[in-house]
C-alpha cells in the first residue's frame, strides 16, 4: 500500500476554537482506527498557503494540501455555489442550518465539490456570524449608516453592507486587529466563539447584535487523488471519523449559544458588552433592506439551489 | 575587470560590480513600471485615508488592488535588481576565491537562479491556468483571479531574461571571446 | 541524505558562493521538498511565492522605505547636522556625537539602516576629516548608529516580525523599540566619545557654532517627521500602513515646497529606487517562504526546537544560546532573511518559556542591528567604508568597541524587559 508518511490537513484557526477542535478530533480518530496507517497533521493558520485562506481550496485541488477542514466562505471564490450560506438572512436558526447541511442541499453541494476536484466528507461549523462594533448598538438598518466594517471572503459581503449603508472594507485579520483597536475601523462580523476566544471586547467591540445574518458551515474534504489512493475500508474510516469529528465540532460551536443555554452570551454580557437580540420585526427590516442583494446573488449561486434551500428551510 | 593571466582561460568577473551598462533592453522599463506601481500604491492608500475621514463613501476595493500592485512591484523591482546586480548576497568569500573558482561559482549561481525562476514560471503558470480553467474569482471584487496571478510567471520570465542577459555579458561572452 | 540536512546544506553552500540570499533560500526549499516530499508538494511554489508577498500589512514596507528615501533626498540630514552642531558646540568628540544623534533621528524616518548610513556619512565626512577624525573611525561610528534604524520605529524588520508572529500588535512592537533604540544610541555615543577624547579626535573642530534658533527652524520640518510617524501611530488616527503613506506625502511636501530640493524628476527617481530596493527585500520574503514551508512540513523546525529544549531547560542558557546564534547569523545574513528563517523556529521556544513576543522582537532587532556592522558581511559598514573610501578591514579596530557598547545595552534590556515594555504599556497597547 502506497500511503504517504504524513497527510497535510489545513485549517484556519486551531483549538480552542471549535474549528480546530473538530480538525484535531478527525486526525485522532483516523490515527486510532487505522492503527497509524494514515498519519495526518493539522497545519492551522492556513500556513501551507502563506495564510491566504482564499487559496486553500485551489491548493487542495492541486494536492499541495492533502486535506482540509475549510470554511464555505473561504472556498467561495472557487465554488460560487458556496455563497449560498452567505445569502443574507437565509437561515433564521440552527434548525434551518441543519436542514441545509444535512438535507438535499448538503448532498447537492457535495456533488458540486466533487465536480470541482475534491472529495467532501462531512460538515462542521464555525457558526452564525454576528455583527459587532465600537460605536452604538445596532437594532435597525439605519444604525449601520456610516459604520466602517471589516469584512473578508466574498464580494457578497461588500454588497450586503453597502445595502445597509455601512462602509465595508476588505481587510485581513492581521490588519483588522490594530484597525479595530485604533478605531480606524468601527466594526467586524464573526461567530461569537471567535469573538470570545479573541477577547474582542478588549479591542473596543462593546456592541454585539445577534442577527444571524449568515452562517459559516465548515466542510471536511480530501484531495481527489489522495482519496482514490486509499482502500475502500480506509475511505470509510476517514469519512466516518469526519462525521463524528464534525458532530463534536458543531456541538462545541453551539455551546452557550442555544435557546436553552445562553451561557456564552451571558459571559460576554459580563464584560460590560451590550448584546442586542433582534425581535422578528427588527430582523424583518434587515431582511427587506438586503433583499436586492439576495435577489442579485440568487443568479450567481444558482436559482435551483436557492429554491431548494428555501424549501428545505420552510419544511424544517 | 582585471587582466587575464596567460594559461588561465577563465576571466575574472568583478563580483561586486553593479549597473546595467551591458543591457540591450533598458532597465528603465522595470524602473518605470516599479515607480508607477509604487506611486499607485501611495495614491490608493492616501485616497483611502482621505475618503475614510472626509466622507462616508466606501473605498472597499483598495486592498485587492494595493496587494496586487505590491506583488507586481516586487517582481519588476527584483527584475531591475537582477539586471544591476543589486540583490543581497555574500560576496566576502567569493572575492577571495581564485578567478577560475569565482567564475565557476558565478556559473552555479546563474544556473540555480535560472532553475528557481523557471520553477516559478512553470508552477505559477499552472496556478494561473487552473484559475482560468475553473473560473476562480477574487474574494474582494469578484474579478477573474488569473488576471492577477498571470503576472507572477510573466515577470519571472523577465527575470530569467535579465539573469541571462547579465550572465552572457559578464560571464559567458568574455570567456568565449577571451 | 536526510532532506532536512539537505535543505540547510544547499542553502549554506549557495549563500557562501555568493548566490543572492533570496534565490539560495528558495532553491534550498525546493530541493528539500523534492527530496523529502514529492513532486505534487513542489506545486506549492506557484501559490506561495505569490501569497507570501500579497499581504496587506506588507504594503507598509515599500512605503516606509520610500519615506526614508524621500527624506534623505530632500536633504534633511544636512539640516539635522547643523542643528545638532548648534546644540553640542565645538568640543573634542563633538562631531562624533552629532553623527550619532543625527543617525538616531534619521532612524525615526526610515525603516532600514544602509540608506541612513549613506546619507549621514556623506554629510558628515568632510567636516569630520577636517576636524581630525580618521576615516575608518567615522565610517564605524556612522555604521553603528545607523543600525538603530531597525530598532527605532518605523522598522521594516519589525513589520516582518509582526506578520509572522500571530496576533502581535505592530504598534506595541514599534513603541517597544523606541527606548531601547535610544539606549543603544547612548551605548554607541559613550565609546565614540571616549575614543575621540583618548585619541584626541576633533581637536580641530570648527570653532564657529551655528546659531541655535535659525538652525532649529531649518531642521524643524525634518524633526517633525518622527513626530508625525509616532504620533500617527499613537493617536489611533491611522493604521501602520496609513501612517507610512502620510509620512511619504509629508516628506514630499517638505522636499518640494519647504526645502525645494525635489522636483518631479527627483520624485520619479526616489519612486524607482524605492521600488527596486523593496523588490530586493520582498523577493527575500517571497522565496524565504518556500524555505520555511519546507522546514515546517518536513519537521525540521519542530525537530530543531525539540533538540534545543532537550539540551537544557534553563531559560537563561537557552536565551544566551539563541542570542549567540542570532549574532552569528547576523554576521553573515541580512536582517530580513534572519527574521524569516529564525522566527518560525523561535515561536515555540518563546511560547515554552512564556517570554513576551514584543520583548523578544526587540532583543532580536538589537542582535540583527549588531550584525549589520559586524564583519564579514556588514551592510551598513560596507556602505560607509565605501563612501569614506577605506578598506573594510581598517574599521575593525573601532567596530569592536562599539559592539561592546551595544552588548551592554542589550544586556540591560535582557535583564530589565521593562526598558522595552514600559512605553507600549503606558500607551495602552496589548503586549503579547
Ligand atoms: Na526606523
Ligand atoms: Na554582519
Amino acid at each position: 500500500q502506497d500511503y504517504k508518511d504524513e497527510y497535510r490537513v489545513s485549517t484556519v484557526v486551531p483549538a480552542p476554537f471549535p474549528w480546530g477542535i473538530a480538525a484535531d478530533r478527525w486526525v485522532e480518530l483516523v490515527a486510532e482506527r487505522t492503527d497509524g496507517r494514515i498519519n495526518m497533521k493539522v497545519y492551522p493558520g492556513v500556513q501551507l498557503v502563506q495564510g491566504d485562506q482564499t487559496r486553500e481550496f485551489t491548493a487542495m485541488r492541486r494536492g499541495i494540501i492533502d486535506m482540509a477542514v475549510g470554511s464555505t466562505i473561504n472556498w467561495s471564490p472557487q465554488v460560487q455555489e458556496l455563497n449560498l450560506f452567505s445569502m443574507p438572512f437565509l437561515m433564521p436558526d440552527y434548525a434551518a442550518l441543519d436542514a441545509l447541511t444535512q438535507g438535499p442541499v448538503g448532498e447537492r453541494i457535495f456533488e458540486i465539490l466533487r465536480e470541482n476536484g475534491v472529495e467532501p466528507l462531512a460538515w462542521a461549523e464555525n457558526g452564525f456570524r454576528e455583527v459587532t462594533n465600537s460605536v452604538r448598538p445596532i437594532r435597525r438598518p439605519e444604525d449601520m449608516e456610516g459604520l466602517k466594517m471589516r469584512v473578508v471572503g466574498s464580494p457578497i459581503f461588500n454588497d450586503m453592507f453597502s445595502a445597509m449603508g455601512a462602509n465595508p472594507t476588505q481587510m485581513s485579520w492581521a490588519d483588522a486587529q490594530p484597525a479595530l483597536t485604533t478605531g480606524a475601523v468601527d466594526g467586524q462580523e464573526n461567530p461569537l466563539t471567535i469573538y470570545s476566544v479573541l477577547n474582542m471586547h478588549e479591542l473596543g467591540q462593546t456592541n454585539v447584535t445577534l442577527w444571524h445574518y449568515v452562517a459559516d458551515p465548515l466542510i471536511f474534504a480530501v484531495n481527489q487523488e489522495v482519496w482514490e489512493s486509499f482502500t475502500p475500508e480506509d475511505q470509510e474510516i476517514l469519512r466516518q471519523a469526519a462525521i463524528e469529528a464534525g458532530a463534536l465540532g458543531i456541538e462545541v460551536a453551539r455551546e452557550g449559544l442555544t435557546e436553552d443555554d445562553q451561557s456564552l452570551v451571558e459571559e460576554i454580557r459580563g464584560y460590560g458588552v451590550e448584546v442586542v437580540t433582534l425581535t422578528d420585526e427588527e430582523r424583518q427590516a434587515f431582511v427587506d433592506v438586503t433583499r436586492p442583494v439576495y435577489e442579485e446573488w440568487t443568479a450567481t449561486v444558482g436559482e435551483d439551489l436557492v429554491r431548494m434551500a428555501e424549501e428545505s428551510i420552510a419544511n424544517r | 575587470m582585471s587582466p587575464q593571466k596567460s594559461g588561465d582561460p577563465a576571466p575574472d568577473p568583478d563580483v561586486t560590480e553593479t549597473g546595467a551598462d551591458h543591457a540591450r533592453v533598458p532597465v528603465k522599463i522595470e524602473e518605470a513600471l516599479g515607480a508607477a506601481a509604487l506611486a499607485a500604491i501611495c495614491l490608493i492608500s492616501l485616497g483611502n485615508v482621505v475618503v475614510r475621514y472626509a466622507t462616508n463613501a466606501s473605498f472597499a476595493f483598495t486592498e485587492e488592488f494595493s496587494v496586487f500592485l505590491l506583488v507586481f512591484m516586487t517582481f519588476v523591482g527584483a527584475s531591475a535588481a537582477f539586471a544591476t546586480n543589486e540583490h543581497i548576497r555574500i560576496t566576502f568569500f567569493l572575492e577571495r576565491f581564485p578567478p577560475r573558482l569565482r567564475w565557476l561559482a558565478e556559473l552555479v549561481t546563474l544556473a540555480v537562479t535560472t532553475a528557481m525562476f523557471a520553477m516559478i514560471v512553470w508552477y505559477g503558470g499552472r496556478v494561473t491556468y487552473d484559475e482560468w480553467y475553473w473560473g476562480e474569482t477574487s474574494p474582494g471584487l469578484g474579478n477573474p483571479v488569473w488576471l492577477y496571478t498571470i503576472w507572477l510567471p510573466l515577470l519571472s520570465v523577465a527575470i530569467i531574461c535579465r539573469v541571462w542577459g547579465r550572465g552572457w555579458a559578464k560571464l559567458l561572452r568574455p570567456r568565449r571571446d577571451g | 541524505m536526510d532532506p532536512n540536512v539537505l535543505l540547510l546544506l544547499v542553502f549554506v553552500a549557495l549563500m557562501l558562493i555568493g548566490t543572492p540570499i533570496a534565490v539560495a533560500l528558495g532553491f534550498a526549499g525546493a530541493a528539500g521538498i523534492y527530496v523529502g516530499l514529492d513532486l505534487t508538494a513542489l506545486g506549492m511554489i506557484g501559490p506561495n511565492t505569490y501569497a507570501a508577498v500579497a499581504k496587506y500589512p506588507l504594503i507598509a514596507i515599500p512605503l516606509f522605505i520610500l519615506t526614508g528615501m524621500v527624506f534623505e533626498r530632500s536633504g534633511v540630514a544636512a539640516r539635522l547636522v547643523e542643528f545638532a552642531q548648534s546644540l553640542i558646540g565645538p568640543r573634542r568628540g563633538g562631531l562624533a556625537l552629532v553623527a550619532v544623534i543625527v543617525c538616531l533621528i534619521m532612524g525615526g524616518m526610515s525603516g532600514s539602516g544602509p540608506a541612513d548610513a549613506a546619507a549621514v556619512i556623506t554629510v558628515m565626512l568632510p567636516s569630520m576629516i577636517k576636524a581630525g577624525y580618521p576615516r575608518p573611525f567615522t565610517a564605524s561610528v556612522v555604521a553603528a548608529s545607523a543600525s538603530t534604524a531597525i530598532l527605532i520605529p518605523p522598522s521594516v524588520a519589525m513589520i516582518i516580525y509582526s506578520v509572522i508572529v500571530p496576533g502581535l500588535d505592530l504598534r506595541a512592537l514599534f513603541a517597544a523599540g523606541l527606548v531601547p533604540g535610544l539606549l543603544v544610541g547612548l551605548a554607541i555615543a559613550v565609546p565614540a566619545l571616549l575614543l575621540s577624547r583618548r585619541h584626541d579626535f576633533g581637536r580641530d573642530e570648527d570653532p564657529d557654532r551655528p546659531a541655535i534658533w535659525p538652525s532649529f527652524r531649518r531642521a524643524l520640518p525634518g524633526l517633525m517627521a518622527p513626530v508625525i510617524i509616532l504620533g500617527g501611530l499613537r493617536s489611533g488616527l491611522f493604521t501602520p500602513t496609513e501612517t507610512a503613506v502620510v509620512a511619504v506625502f509629508y516628506g514630499l511636501l517638505v522636499g518640494t515646497l519647504l526645502y525645494r530640493t525635489m522636483g518631479l524628476r527627483e520624485i520619479y527617481e526616489v519612486l524607482a529606487e524605492a521600488a527596486k530596493i523593496s523588490g530586493v527585500v520582498m523577493l527575500i520574503i517571497s522565496l524565504a517562504g518556500l524555505f520555511a514551508w519546507a522546514g515546517s512540513t518536513m519537521g525540521a523546525f519542530d525537530a530543531t526546537t525539540a533538540a534545543l529544549l532537550s539540551v537544557t531547560d534553563n531559560e537563561w542558557l537557552i536565551l544566551l544560546f539563541l542570542m549567540i546564534l542570532l549574532l552569528l547569523a547576523g554576521m553573515v545574513l541580512d536582517g530580513v532573511s534572519i527574521y524569516l528563517i529564525a522566527v518560525p523556529l523561535l515561536i515555540p521556544i518563546v511560547q515554552a518559556f512564556d517570554w513576551s513576543f514584543v520583548w523578544f522582537g526587540v532583543v532580536m532587532a538589537i542582535l540583527v542591528a549588531m550584525g549589520q556592522f559586524t564583519p564579514p558581511v556588514a551592510v551598513n559598514l560596507m556602505v560607509t567604508a565605501k563612501i569614506a573610501r577605506v578598506p573594510l578591514e581598517s574599521t575593525f579596530r573601532w567596530v569592536g568597541w562599539l559592539l561592546l557598547g551595544m552588548a551592554v545595552a542589550l544586556a540591560l534590556i535582557v535583564l530589565f524587559p521593562e526598558l522595552a515594555l514600559w512605553l507600549p504599556r503606558v500607551l495602552g497597547y496589548r503586549i503579547t
